[in-house]
């Protein structure tokens, strides 16, 4: 049987200690394993830190939020916030994995792990939301 | 978070215990630096209670290990969970931190 989530998101940093929680919480019960389960979190408070960090919300009341659905086999979320248009996927640049410590920028990680811990990644802006699509294998 | 460190030899170990993420990358920041900067120079993180990591604490591991080796000093990491160890694979930082499988095998490398 299937399992869903539905959040909204408070847009601060604050709120991931929630999200987390009510994530652990669908894991558990969409009998998720571990080290998926930590995916999941993982690419969703990417998503939810670059919304709070970057997003220009041009004076409109901030939203987020989130819907996650698992069928057993994979786990798909839809992410959503009304920030000005922004697609992480095609605007970051690919992350320099060669550089040694001295030379490695600070930045551009988020984006990366969300990129190598999803199996399909996509952005459309529609209904003036951003609406970012990730499909995460449950193993 | 928890942020225990106790000191063998001249190693000075760190046990941060549950996550390192957005909610508390400054605290755990501060704390490895105040080390640091009180001048533990050979330093290594154990992880074996930590489960979660996101890009905002390896942005603090990377910003530590930059003010260790602008000092001269050294830190490496132990005892990590398998799934966090593809976080760092993914992340290239395999090749920034070596990654010992026991904290007595991160001894042995730094002592």
């Amino acid at each position: 049987m299937g399992q869903a989530l539905k959040l909204d998101i408070p847009v601060q940093i604050s709120a991931l200690s929630d999200v987390t929680t009510r994530i652990e919480e669908f894991c558990d019960a969409a009998d998720i394993p571990m080290a998926s389960a930590f995916k999941v979190n993982l690419v969703i408070q990417e998503l939810v830190t670059n919304s709070v960090n970057h997003g220009d919300f041009g004076g409109r009341e901030p939203e987020i939020s989130l819907s996650i659905n698992c069928d057993g086999r994979q786990v798909e979320m839809l992410f959503e916030d009304n920030a000005a248009p922004f697609d992480p996927f095609t605007e970051t640049p690919a992350l320099d994995l060669g550089s040694n410590v001295s030379e490695r920028p600070i930045g551009g990680l988020g984006i990366h792990l969300i990129r190598s811990f999803s199996d399909q990644s996509s952005h459309e802006h529609v209904g003036g939301k951003n609406r970012i699509r990730l499909v995460s294998p449950v193993e | 978070m928890e942020m225990k460190s106790t000191k063998e030899g001249d190693v000075l170990i760190f046990e941060p215990e549950g996550r390192i993420d957005g909610t508390n990358a400054r605290d755990v920041e501060t704390a490895f630096l105040d080390k640091v900067r009180g001048g533990e120079l050979v330093i290594l993180v154990d992880f074996s209670e930590v489960d979660f990591i996101s890009s905002a604490g390896l942005r603090v591991l990377l910003m530590v290990a930059k003010e260790v080796k602008a000092r001269s000093g050294r830190i490496e990491l132990c005892s990590m969970r398998d799934y966090l160890k593809e976080v760092f694979e993914v992340s290239g930082f395999n090749a920034i931190f070596q990654i010992h499988e026991a904290r007595s095998d991160g001894l042995e490398s730094l002592s």
